[in-house]
């Protein structure tokens, strides 16, 4: 049988946050009044159908000492308790003045191990020691987590109370957990009996190998989306010279279509990290619901003036170099630098020209008038750079919030500083290739390293 | 035409259509069709996928394997007629003169043979990264009509993502069925003229020519067939027979030797016209192919299903739990009238002289125990107001309630960690949470104690 953990203790000390960070659910109901789960639920984690663990949110402890009072009542001796609680959770299945602790004890009876949460920020309490020695009686492994829900630091005088009655106890903040903690408490669980370690190092693994699928499915999607956003252009069939107004028209379709690209792949990427209910607040709204084509926002998403110059230069260069290699060297290097002033010079004047408009004489008879696509040098880095805000609040984010998607822009500078020169550069001649109807492969690998970018001596809006 | 480019648009727009589609479903379902899958050639894979999900909600890829059906077959009507065009035009002959050897070649064999030497440096051309050189020969093929043609039929709004190298063999494919047909039209006039009507070949230049090195040329021409059909290898006499001027009077020697061309024309046009167009041909469907693989497959949405069809799902099952948050109803309190009554501290909730002490920890024997003395009229309870109330409280208030009678008011006075009034939050939940004991002279009070 697979392991299960059912997470207990007193009411309003986390215990659903805990399972929602765990099982990745945003819909996991999470109250401040006590009472909000009535009922034990099942979270099981399967691999390809097969369950390697489950997780069971349980209601608190209503009446801790009622429950022990029968229980001492009935005891014989020692070796009988487990099999004491047992029977307090048949004999009062149908009672309603029990059932937040028969649907609490079931689990644990029927072979569960358990995850008692405490709240750290809290005072330690001589009413949480009936609680304890219930869990004690039960005789199934158990883990002490101190949640932190607040700002008060109570988790020495914890640690000593719990120490008496667990044999692992830990500091596990629900609401910022990020995933290193998660798996570190998962590794923990598999150390609670032996024949559930090996199952658990499987699930580590698997959650492991799926937060690399999740970025790299994040990846396809924002480099699906460059690709759109890089080629896409309207186009109307005229008979004359096309007037301002439809060119104004078909420039202001183009633009809400780019717009609605980018919010469809910022719901894909909130659905891959299991964030579908994920709303902005104003902070967020702020930087993140910014329109695209806005000064500011391409200031603080896009490459700077001299990045551009930069990054059009060493790519211009690289050009230009396998023209000096075709010529044995003999041009002394002439290509690199005639392919460095024009990729510069490239990147600076048409750093700002938007979509154009051309006029284009169909093959077979007519013309057709068209916008786009969008060719500044700017565009597809400050898609990048919306994408890269976007998709690390999403994926650092934890499913026990419940509050809007928030961004601070106290520290706000251009988030696309921290990337690596080569990095760059490759990603300018993709956007290129891109940009010409050439294929995106590449670019999708380029983008998951983007991704992969942390804040910190990287970009630091966040 | 393979239907490959069919199914590629039907997948891309359909699984952009899906991208909608929570993760976890997409998961589910790829993976449940990913594990039974026993290939491994990613393309197979994503059409076995595709042979599984389709719901034919598109007829764009029907339509397009419709509208290149029509277009090559049209293609090879048109290369039919126009081969055998210029067969008849090229193979006219009223007897008065031979059909010159040098034009017929020229037109048959040397013209379609630059066309094709044009196609090709534009494939090399593509392949080598100069996609300007490649666009602007692109311009002489006549068949970039016909590929402008195809698309505005089939619908096709497709842009970037390896597009552009799916139409450029589209136009060698197209090219080269036409070429095909063109020869065979030219082959087949030829063919028919020569079993119908008396042709004779000669030829004829006003530059300086010596029969000898035309005999070496043409002998050249006839190398790859020199050892299979020799007859069709023209000799030195033959060559200086057939020269003619049209000035000069025509004194036939012997009009059935110079018939005797005709099989060297006719391998010319089979082996340098039709066997290249055909090998090319072969060449362009496969590019056409891998192209359309790579269109297909570099799709980022393909790349993405590979991985969840290749990756076993992991995640947690689906569970009926409670809905997200919770709607607390309004409630309203009354406010707390000043007591100095007694004075009960619950779960150690601060120090009070004289206060009468119980806890959640203990049993209700104990606790009614504890109030036993407690005479009738108020009483102020302090609890810790950030704990939350649980039964085990409002059993407590029940006794209470019992105990001092309908009368007395209890104030329940929750308390901060300062040993102040509790937040307004934490009073809050403490309100709600006691409106359930429907007790009109229970009072939740913020008051300092």
């Amino acid at each position: 049988m697979s392991a299960s953990f059912a997470v207990v203790g007193h009411p309003n000390k986390g215990k659903s946050s805990i399972v929602a960070t765990l099982a990745e659910d945003e819909g996991i109901a999470i109250g401040a009044r006590p009472g909000t789960t009535r009922d034990a639920n099942r979270y099981a984690f399967e691999v390809d159908g097969e369950v390697l663990y489950t997780l069971i949110d349980t209601p608190g402890f209503q009446r801790a000492a009622e429950v022990y009072r029968w229980l001492t009542e009935h005891e014989a001796d020692a070796s009988q308790r487990s099999d004491l609680v047992a029977q307090f959770v048949e004999h009062h299945a149908d009672n309603p003045r029990f059932h937040d602790e028969v649907a609490l004890l079931s689990p644990i009876v029927a072979g569960a191990g358990m995850l008692y949460v405490v709240d750290g920020a809290k005072p330690y309490g001589p009413e949480y020691e009936v609680e304890m020695q219930i869990l004690r009686w039960t005789g199934q492994p158990r883990m002490a987590l101190i949640n932190l829900i607040g700002s008060g630091d109570y988790v020495e005088q914890w640690r000593s109370a719990l120490d008496q009655y667990f044999s692992i106890v830990r500091v596990f903040d629900a609401m910022h957990a990020d995933f290193a903690n998660r798996i570190s408490l998962l590794r923990a669980f598999g150390e609670l009996r032996d024949d559930w370690s090996e199952d658990m190092v499987r699930a580590v693994g698997a959650l492991e190998t799926e937060r690399q699928r999740r970025r790299g499915h994040a990846a396809a999607a924002v480099a699906g989306s460059l690709v759109d956003c890089l080629v896409m252009k309207e186009q109307q069939r005229i008979q004359n010279q096309p007037s301002e107004d439809l060119r104004e028209r078909l420039e202001a379709r183009l633009r809400r279509r780019l717009e609605s690209r980018e919010q469809q792949t910022r719901r894909q990427v909130q659905s891959i990290y299991r964030h579908e209910r994920l709303v902005l607040d104003d902070a967020g709204a702020q930087i993140l619901g910014m329109e695209l084509f806005t000064e500011e926002g391409w200031d603080l998403f896009g490459l700077s003036r001299t990045q551009l110059l930069i990054t059009g230069a060493m790519t211009g260069a690289l050009a230009g170099l396998g023209v000096d290699a075709l010529v044995g060297g003999a041009s002394l290097l002439l290509g690199a630098g005639i392919g460095a002033l024009v990729g510069g010079a490239g990147a600076w004047f048409g750093g700002d020209e938007l979509a154009n408009t051309r006029v284009l004489g169909d093959p077979l008879g007519g013309k057709t008038l068209q916008v786009g696509p969008v060719r500044a040098e700017n565009f597809p880095w400050v898609l990048l750079g919306r994408a890269w805000v976007h998709h690390h609040l999403v994926s650092e984010r934890n499913h026990a919030h419940r509050e809007a998607l928030s961004a601070d822009l106290a520290a706000a500078q251009n988030v696309m500083d921290g990337l690596d020169d080569n990095l760059r550069k490759r990603l300018a001649t993709l956007f290129k290739q891109v940009a010409n109807g050439g294929v995106s492969g590449e670019l999708e690998a380029h983008v998951e390293t983007v991704l992969r970018q942390v804040p910190g001596g990287d970009p630091e809006i966040l | 035409m393979s239907t490959l480019l069919a199914s590629a648009l039907d997948i891309h727009a359909w699984l952009s259509a899906d991208n909608e589609t929570p993760d976890t479903e997409r998961i589910q379902r790829d993976r449940q069709i990913g594990a039974a899958l026993d290939t491994a050639d990613d393309v197979e894979r994503v059409l076995a996928w595709w042979e599984t999900v389709d719901t034919a909600t598109s007829d764009l890829g029907r339509r397009t394997v419709g509208v290149t059906r029509w277009i090559s077959a049209g293609l090879g009507a048109a290369g039919l007629i126009v081969g055998s065009t210029t067969a008849g035009v090229a193979l006219a002959y009223d007897g008065e003169y031979p059909v010159n050897l040098l034009a017929l070649l020229g037109v048959c064999v040397a013209l379609p043979g630059v066309l094709l030497l044009i196609t090709l440096v534009m494939c090399a051309a593509r392949g080598s990264g100069w996609t300007s050189l490649a666009r602007g020969l692109s311009v002489l093929n006549l068949n970039r009509v016909v590929v402008g043609l195809w698309q505005r039929l089939t619908g096709i709004h497709v842009v970037g993502g390896g597009w552009d190298r799916v139409l450029h063999w589209q136009l060698v494919v197209f090219s080269q069925w036409f070429a095909i047909a063109f020869f065979v039209g030219l082959l087949a006039t030829l063919l028919v003229l020569v079993a119908v009507t008396d042709l004779a070949f000669g030829w004829s230049t006003t530059l300086n020519l010596d029969a000898r090195w035309i005999a070496d040329v043409l002998s050249a021409l006839a190398w790859p067939w020199s050892g299979i059909v020799p007859t069709a290898v023209p000799d030195l006499a033959l060559v200086e027979l057939s020269r003619y001027y049209r000035l000069e009077d025509q004194a036939v020697v012997d009009a059935s030797r110079l018939g005797a061309w005709w099989p060297f024309v006719a391998l010319c046009i089979l082996v340098w016209g039709l066997l290249p167009r055909i090998g090319f041909a072969g060449i362009a469907q496969h590019r056409r192919r891998a192209a359309e693989c790579s269109y297909l497959r570099e799709h980022p949405e393909v790349t993405a299903l590979l991985h969840r069809l290749a990756q076993p799902a992991a995640g947690f099952a689906e569970e009926t739990a409670a809905a997200a948050g919770e709607t607390d109803a309004e409630v309203s309190w009354n406010a707390a009238p000043q007591t100095s009554g007694a004075c009960i501290v619950w779960d150690d909730a601060g120090h009070v002289e004289g206060a009468v002490r119980t806890s959640s920890a203990m049993d209700s024997a104990s606790r009614t125990l504890a109030i036993a003395d407690l005479p009738a009229g108020d009483v102020r309870v302090l609890t810790k107001g950030y704990e939350p109330p649980m039964l085990a409280f409002h059993d407590f208030l029940t006794e209470l309630r019992e105990r001092i009678g309908q009368e007395g008011a209890i104030v329940v006075m929750p308390l901060g960690l300062d040993g102040g009034p509790a937040s307004s939050a934490d009073l809050d939940i403490w309100r709600q949470s006691l409106a359930a004991l429907r007790d009109m002279r229970l009072y939740v009070s913020g008051e300092e104690r």
